[in-house]
């Protein structure tokens, strides 16, 4: 994504790590009732919030992803 | 000082004639003049090497730990019935007690495998700012008289106040008599100046977001990853640290600022709830990496959300493990 | 608890100097998927009002 830095048209890219259970079929819901929402995010599945360990959202920052959503 | 260092010889004679430890971690005079270094007795006649001044720096929970688990793996291959059960005695000021409690509630041993010796402090010296004090010159002989420190230098005789050249953690020091003791040598010390602990954590809160990230990494390119900082922690015991696991491989061993970043940041952020401001990472630093500023903020995190002072209570269990509906603040959740 | 290794974490990446709404943290049920796209329009605008992440970046390989 360093990219991005030189970029003018740039856009946002940022890291949703979500729930397997809440979020991600949340997200799921979300298309299939076709919402229309911005395509700047990545998702990752983890099997639950708890899962995650503070590191994966330091080492996203540190590899170049604009900002972290964690949602549970 | 004097009266207390009898004192601990005597008892750490009686405990090891007693059979109640069977080595004894304490502070013996350093081969450099005004340093004292950690020692391990085994033998009862060994005791009168045991100092106890205002240089005893390096905070023994560490060492505590260290050996309770070298011998625990010792006795893996040992058949239940036949193992043998070894007692660590220990010299314990405040911060060191508070350690012990952190490795008590994280369940790394039992109660019964340490014999605290508590001792009251007031503070010990910080190397680095002694030099700074003296110019830089060589200390070539030296001893503290009450609240002096009288040295013979390279630059000649110098005289330097106690008071000046205590490190910083000591000077806010909360908790300077030890928490929990099984034998309590002396009486407790005056308190030190707790109501300033966060005045410097408040002063860099207040600065610009870009003048705190200047100053960060200003702070971590000083930083040359020898890792004295993890070594000297006695919170950091993990079999394998993640600096050095390759699968996955967490920081790159690189000579990338980010990597020293990175590292440092979650080495930090892995003594939520945890670090008891002993100065250890500090005093050990051999690069002065201004550390204690990052975990400052730490301690004051915990004690402001989850009102929990590291290792200050045996009956306390660790904030990260668990959870308080109705007290913690929900300010940090989005909403759109 | 997992939520109290997030409040820490990100009082403490705001303290170094990185930008605290780079980390965003929510609720989204399986019920909401017209939340969760909320959710997302927010953030977005959020952190584009940032612009680029420049620190804590890894430059080389």
């Amino acid at each position: 994504m360093a990219e991005n830095l030189a970029n003018k048209d740039w856009e946002p890219k940022f890291v949703a790590i979500v729930c397997n259970w809440c979020t991600y079929a949340g997200a799921d819901l979300a298309g299939i009732s076709r919402i229309q929402y911005p395509t700047n995010v990545r998702i990752i599945r983890v099997p639950c919030t708890g899962r995650i360990n503070p590191f994966y959202i330091v080492k996203a920052l540190q590899t170049g992803a604009d900002g972290v959503l964690v949602s549970g | 000082m004097e009266n207390i260092e009898t004192k601990l010889r005597e008892e750490a004679k009686r405990l090891l004639l007693e059979k109640k430890a069977d080595v004894i971690i304490g502070y013996e005079k350093g081969t450099l003049p005004l340093t004292a270094t950690p020692c391990f007795i085994t033998a009862p006649e060994d005791a009168d090497k045991l100092v106890w001044n205002n240089l005893c720096t390096q905070n023994l929970a560490k060492f505590v730990h260290d050996l309770i688990t070298a011998h625990k793996n010792s006795q893996k291959r040992v058949k239940p019935e036949d193992r043998k059960k070894k007692v660590v005695g220990v010299v314990a000021r405040g911060c060191t007690t508070r350690s012990l409690v952190i490795h008590l509630q994280e369940r790394q041993y039992e109660r019964d495998e340490v014999c605290i010796i508590g001792v009251p402090c007031d503070g010990y010296v910080d190397g680095k700012s002694l030099k700074v004090k003296i110019g830089g010159a060589d200390i070539v002989e030296g001893n503290i008289d009450g609240d002096q420190i009288k040295m013979k230098t390279s630059d000649g005789d110098k005289t330097v106040a106690l008071k000046d050249v205590l490190a910083e953690c000591c000077l806010t020091c909360r908790f300077n008599n030890p928490i929990i003791s099984d034998v309590m040598i002396g009486s407790p010390a005056p308190a030190m100046n707790p109501d300033a602990e966060y005045n410097d954590v408040k002063e860099y809160e207040a600065k610009s977001t870009e003048e705190r990230w200047a100053y960060f990494t200003k702070e971590m390119e000083k930083c040359m990853r020898c890792n004295a900082c993890r070594q000297a922690c006695p919170s950091c015991y993990c079999p394998t640290c993640f600096v050095e696991q390759s699968q996955p491989q967490w920081v790159g061993i690189g000579e990338d600022k980010s990597d020293t970043q990175v590292f440092q940041f979650m080495r930090l952020y892995h003594m939520v709830g945890r670090c008891v401001d002993c100065g250890s990472c500090v005093s050990v630093c051999p690069m002065g990496v201004d550390l204690r500023k990052f975990l400052k903020k730490i301690d004051k995190d915990g004690w402001e959300m989850f009102g929990n002072r590291a290792g200050s209570s045996m009956e306390d269990m660790p904030p990260l493990g668990r959870f308080d509906e109705h007290h913690d603040k929900q300010d940090f959740i989005y909403n759109p | 608890m997992a939520r109290r290794k997030f409040a820490t974490l990100k009082s403490f990446l705001n303290y170094i100097g990185v930008e605290g709404d780079r980390t965003i943290f929510t609720w989204v049920s399986a019920s909401e998927g017209d939340r969760w796209a909320q959710v997302i329009k927010g953030a977005t605008e959020k952190i584009r009002a940032l612009g680029p992440a420049k620190k804590i970046i890894k430059t080389i390989g």
